[in-house]
């Protein structure tokens, strides 16, 4: 990386630490550090809400799932739209109107403590091992890139964020996010453009979508309905769907973006943009990653794209064995891009039967070529047991760092970086809100009534969320050293929200919908709900998109069946719809 | 903070709004899914 690289990376850094200190001045109270005052218009609130959902790994795994599986991820997205409008209509106004600070608050004042106290508990734990891959992936850039120590490097790049979050509460967050975001679209954008800029001569985009297309990497929507298949349109739209209802709804990473909104209107068309915008940009992302498949067509790609991995191969006891391997990668590699070329020339000739043996052709020689990477990674696997074998996060990394000019590799790896701050400061801001609001103020607290009570009460209440937000960023930190052992991360994160995301959504729905319900009947659901989504995720192959319909469905069913037949006290009817 | 159920920030109504939230839904699917067989 050169000198200019350097240079924008720490100045993109640093400017987002000072300017998140500045923006986050002046808060002596919980409603100024944890809702920044509730002052924020639409725009802002969407960018937030968008920042907090797009994190790091969403822009490192993202283009490396288009490379290796194709764009049917996108479908997981469908169902997001829907949710906006279910949650712009029912949720966000009971959340203004009773005024909380968190979305648990409200479950104790529509149902009872202990229900409150459980769905808190679960986001907490959820949400602060997902804060730990949040700071893991940007940091394996770094350890991957400059050989540093990979604890250190999460250290580093967690005390960033949690300097300006801690300092800065609610507002730091939202306004950093702004320019987070700025710095995501500008980086992700021009990388785009050079991608394609990079598709060797003579090859045109549309041509590079026709090879990519034949090669299955344009998939973007499948109605084949398989309960079994990750990605699919059906599982998108109906396991997407709760998916985002219970993120949007009920995680307050993400309710916290909403209710600093200055009005119910200005936070419901935050959340409304989101759904408009959401699916496109996750349609570039996937496009890059299809856009870098061809281009490794063209160009031989390494054969495993973690260079940490491939150098102890090569330096280790088979090296030989390796370098074999290597050398029928690299043959094989040139057989595919000839193919790939046929496939051009006879798609630009209109030649039906010509284009069809070609794209018979590129298939073998890529069927060819998985073989012998399958190798590789049995070879680095026989070397080292605990290895990664999973490469799927370095491909997007491995493109950039070799293939794209000098200040373009460091404006992507600023992009990054901001998505991860911008993630992981939304997530520790979240964190701390629950600590103080549904742990601290509701067990440990009490306010006197004498004069300045109150307002002394307010700053120690700050002071109790500056030190969750410190000790939640050092909590992530930790889980982050774990990280490395997962596989994609994108899909590690989504797999762990969605072991808890089910039921904590059928909790705010019964609360919402089902006024009969009381509160112990929906405690009782929830944890028969929590059992049966973890027995789904280890007896069945069921797609991990399905347990968040599963952990919804037991608790709104269990719910009602006690209500039914036991004994539940009177539900409160309190902000129910 | 207002807690009055306003309309949205620009004209039209709320249930203008999600209509076309829902069609901008609908006219994406269908146009991923025409890029889909396009390219297949």
């Amino acid at each position: 990386m050169s000198g200019l690289d350097w240079f924008i990376l720490a100045a993109a850094l640093a400017g987002i630490v000072a300017y998140g200190v500045w923006r986050g001045r002046g808060s002596h109270d919980l409603g100024g550090y944890l809702l920044a005052d509730r002052k924020m218009r639409w725009p802002t609130i969407t960018i937030s809400i968008m920042a907090t959902q797009a994190s790091a790994i969403t822009f490192l795994s993202t283009p490396g799932q288009a490379y290796a599986d194709g764009m049917r991820f996108l479908q997981f997205y469908f169902g997001l739209p829907l949710a906006m409008i279910v949650l712009a209509a029912t949720a966000v106004p009971i959340y203004h109107r009773l005024k909380v600070y968190t979305a648990y608050e409200y479950l104790e004042r529509r149902f009872d403590t202990k229900t409150r106290t459980l769905a808190a508990s679960l986001f907490l734990v959820q949400r602060g091992l997902a804060a730990g891959l949040t700071i893991y992936a940007p940091a394996l850039i770094l350890s991957v890139l400059l050989g540093w120590n990979l604890m250190l490097t999460n250290l580093a790049l967690g005390a960033l964020v949690v300097i300006y979050t801690a300092s800065g509460g609610a507002k730091a967050v939202g306004y950093t996010q702004t320019l987070q975001m700025l710095i995501i679209f500008l980086g992700f954008g021009t990388a785009l453009v050079f991608i394609l800029n990079s598709l060797p001569e003579g090859i045109s985009l549309l041509d590079a979508a026709v090879v990519a297309g034949k090669m299955g990497k344009l998939n973007a929507v499948d109605f084949s309905f398989d309960l079994t298949s990750r990605y699919n349109f059906w599982s998108g739209l109906i396991g997407g769907f709760f998916v985002a209802l219970s993120y949007f709804g009920t995680d307050q990473s993400q309710v916290g973006r909403y209710l600093t909104g200055r009005s119910i209107a200005e936070s419901r068309t935050g959340l409304l943009a989101n759904g408009m915008v959401k699916i496109p940009m996750q349609f570039a992302i996937l496009f890059l990653g299809a856009m870098v498949f061809v281009f490794y067509l063209f160009a031989a790609p390494p054969v495993f794209f973690n260079p940490v991995e491939v150098n102890r191969m090569r330096a280790g006891a088979y090296a030989e064995e390796f370098q074999e391997v290597e050398s029928r990668y690299g043959a094989a590699s040139g057989v595919r891009q000839e193919r790939a070329r046929e496939l051009v020339k006879a798609h630009r000739e209109g030649d039906g039967a010509a284009e069809e043996r070609a794209v018979q052709g590129l298939r073998e020689a890529e069927a060819g070529t998985k073989v012998i990477r399958a190798d590789a990674v049995a070879l680095i696997r026989k070397n080292d047991p605990a290895a990664q074998t999973s490469d799927t996060n370095y491909v997007f990394l491995s493109f950039v760092l070799g293939h794209l000019p000098i200040g373009i590799v460091g404006l992507v790896l600023a992009a990054i970086f901001a998505a991860s701050m911008s993630s992981t400061s939304a997530e520790l801001n979240a964190l701390s809100s629950t600590t103080s609001v549904d742990f601290y103020k509701r067990f440990v607290e009490r306010v006197g009534t004498e004069e300045g009570a109150a307002a002394a009460a307010g700053r120690r209440e700050v002071l109790v969320s500056r030190g969750a937000t410190i000790f939640w960023g050092a909590f992530a930190i930790g889980f982050a050293e774990y990280a490395s052992r997962l596989g994609s991360l994108i899909e590690a994160v989504n797999i762990l929200g969605s072991l808890v995301y089910g039921t904590i959504l059928g909790i705010f729905l019964v609360a919402f919908y089902l006024k009969q319900v009381g509160g112990t009947a929906v405690f009782a659901a929830a944890l028969v709900a929590e059992a049966a989504v973890v027995a789904c995720f280890l007896f069945t192959d069921i797609s991990f998109l399905w347990y968040n319909v599963v952990g919804c469905l037991s608790v709104v069913g269990v719910s009602l069946l006690i209500t039914l037949f036991g004994r539940e006290t009177p539900a409160r009817e309190f902000g129910a719809l | 903070m207002s807690n009055r159920d306003e309309g949205p920030p620009f004209r039209g109504s709320w249930p203008l709004l999600y209509a076309i939230v829902f069609l901008n839904l609908v006219a994406l699917i269908a146009l991923f899914t025409w890029f889909t067989h396009a390219f297949e």
